[in-house]
């Protein structure tokens, strides 16, 4: 459920409270933001590649990689400048091991897009047949639109935060977004609720 | 205020607003959309889609267990504990307590230490101070009593605080508390019921300890050599800190943050000189404490182990560390009545099938889930 580890936009100014912390030396500050952070950034590493083991030591490398260098990274807003720090590292290992070469460009979904869709709908049986549609159809967006999807929908990003970390320019990332919509509007338009469920207002 | 009314369902899903009411239980913005789908009843089926977006996406980009993020994070620890090039003189043995995760990962390596601390701000080693020394130091006049008698004594000091001072132990004290602190050096052994008074804290300077108060009651142990001081807390909280043999005016301020532990009660911390290490632990025998409604039996009728867990915690005051998610399927049907807490503890895990361990003053239960 993305409720559990939604990042607030507005929660910037505490985690550069916790980094600069962090800086002077505090493991408890470092900590925490990595705890803050663990789960978004695995989720979206997860946009890039489908090994998993590659995902975690990225991560691991990184956060170390922070910590000792702490005194030299000028950051301004931190949940960008991992997200950022994931998708560059990511891409600098495929370039390196080239065990998997994933162009920038891949528009085509890979095959383990369909496990992810049949997981969902094994793990989670309560989920109702309009939702695993939708589920259905980000999964198979192509894998632009997806990231797309993850950062604006995901992590609440705007276009222009998106359009930095993907490197494009603001109106790539609308129509990257606009494009997805269309695709996921076949899904969700076909949609018939019940008008009892809106109220039950998921706090 | 923006115009809603013209927001398609992916306009609504990716707004501010919205957002921190469906992902983040807003009480105001929840108000706020309650009302709008009111005043709009056709846009009822457009907040719908924007949900439903926002659960889909959720459930989509979600391929992590919280299980493999704590070994994860768990991993982490490790490393950036083990000494590097770039090492600093402060590197820490264990990272402070900030959050459960910690906690669980040091459950795991079974290592507990509170070195952290005590190795930041006493780089040179320990100090052991005594008794003699830290009354030959201090600046205000003291007026010094000595037990020599065979039975404990209690003693009632300036501001009608009370020491109940073992047989053989002696403490020192600022004549009228004058100052905006009250101060008290203990060699030995006394209980101390302290009068609150937040305007002036209480100080107790056991050797190389401070323990600090507003108004409690707690235990006090330190050996003659200064090898060793222990702290029980039996109400109230309290902070210990290290003497790091600084002037006293200097010492008694609030100590640096993250340099102090706070006790809270049936938690014990001993303070071993040679080691230059403190361990915090329950008591022997938590007491249920006086606050709570006089509700010694305990009964459960196929109760979520949560809330066992719950009724426990706050009867005793303890932490208990375990997994909820994991244990979310684990009941208890029982009632206990006036077995001390760790008997309690451990008919509760062997019923539900786990283990408990005391790490650092905590109950920390293991399970493979029920």
């Amino acid at each position: 459920m993305l409720k559990d580890h939604y990042i607030r936009p507005d929660q910037n100014e505490h985690y550069i409270a916790l980094w600069q912390q962090s800086v002077a030396g505090d493991k408890g500050a470092f900590c925490e933001l990595v705890e803050a952070h663990y789960q978004v950034l695995f989720n979206y590493g997860t946009n890039f590649t489908t090994n998993r083991e590659l995902i975690k030591d990225t991560l691991q490398d990184l956060f170390i990689h922070l910590w000792e260098k702490r005194e030299t990274f000028q950051i301004q807003h931190l949940t960008i400048y991992l997200l950022r720090s994931v998708r560059n590292n990511l891409y600098l290992s495929f370039r390196d091991t080239k065990t998997k070469i994933v162009s920038i460009d891949a528009t085509l979904h890979d095959q383990s897009d369909d496990f992810t869709i049949e997981k969902a709908l094994i793990f989670e049986e309560a989920v109702s047949e309009e939702k695993s549609k939708v589920i259905e159809a980000i999964s198979g967006l192509p894998k632009r639109q997806k990231e797309a999807v993850f950062l604006k929908y995901y992590q609440g990003l705007d276009n222009e935060q998106i359009a930095e970390l993907m490197v494009v320019n603001r109106q790539s990332v609308a129509n990257l977004l606009h494009k997805a919509i269309l695709n996921l509007r076949l899904s969700f338009d076909k949609l018939h609720y019940f008008i009892t469920t809106i109220f039950l207002i998921g706090l | 205020m923006f115009d809603y009314t013209k927001y398609r369902p992916e306009d609504l899903a990716a707004d501010r607003s919205f957002r921190s009411w469906k992902l983040d239980g807003d009480a105001e913005d929840a108000r706020f959309w309650t009302e709008w789908i009111e005043l709009h009843p056709h846009k009822q089926n457009d907040v719908a889609k924007a949900e439903l977006l926002l659960e889909a996406v959720g459930d989509t980009f979600d391929q992590i267990t919280e299980f493999e993020i704590r070994d994860e994070l768990h991993r982490l620890a490790q490393r950036l504990d083990e000494p590097s090039a770039e090492t600093n003189s402060r590197e820490v043995s264990l990272w402070p307590g900030r959050s459960r995760w910690i906690w669980a990962a040091a459950s795991l390596i079974g290592v507990v230490s509170l070195a952290w601390w005590l190795t930041q701000s006493t780089p040179a080693g320990p100090i052991a101070l005594t008794y003699a020394e830290l009354v030959e130091n201090a600046e205000d006049q003291l007026v010094e009593y000595v037990n020599t008698d065979k039975l404990p004594h209690t003693l009632a000091l300036p501001d009608e605080s009370t020491i109940v001072l073992q047989p053989g132990s002696k403490v020192s004290y600022q004549k009228e508390f004058a100052g905006d602190q009250r101060v008290v050096y203990l060699a030995g052994e006394g209980f101390f019921d302290v009068v609150k008074n937040p305007a002036k804290p209480f100080f107790v300077y056991a050797n190389t300890v401070v323990t600090k108060v507003l108004g409690t009651s707690f235990a006090v142990k330190a050996s003659p050599g200064g090898d060793q001081v222990q702290v029980e807390v039996v109400t109230g909280r309290v902070s210990v800190f290290k003497n790091n043999g600084r002037a006293l005016s200097e010492r008694t301020k609030a100590p640096e943050t993250g340099n102090e532990i706070i006790l809270k009660p049936n938690q014990k911390l001993v303070f071993l000189a040679d080691e230059n290490q403190f361990s915090r632990s329950l008591v022997a025998q938590p007491e249920v404490l006086e606050s709570t409604p006089q509700q010694l039996t305990f009964t459960f009728k196929a109760t979520p182990i949560e809330d066992v867990f719950g009724a426990l915690e706050k009867a005793y005051g303890i932490e208990i560390v375990y997994d909820k998610e994991l244990m979310k399927n684990c009941y208890l049907t029982g009632s206990f009545a006036d077995e001390p807490l760790f008997e309690k503890l451990d008919l509760i895990t062997r019923t539900i099938s786990a283990n408990y361990q005391q790490i650092d003053g905590q109950i920390v239960i293991s399970s493979h889930g029920c």
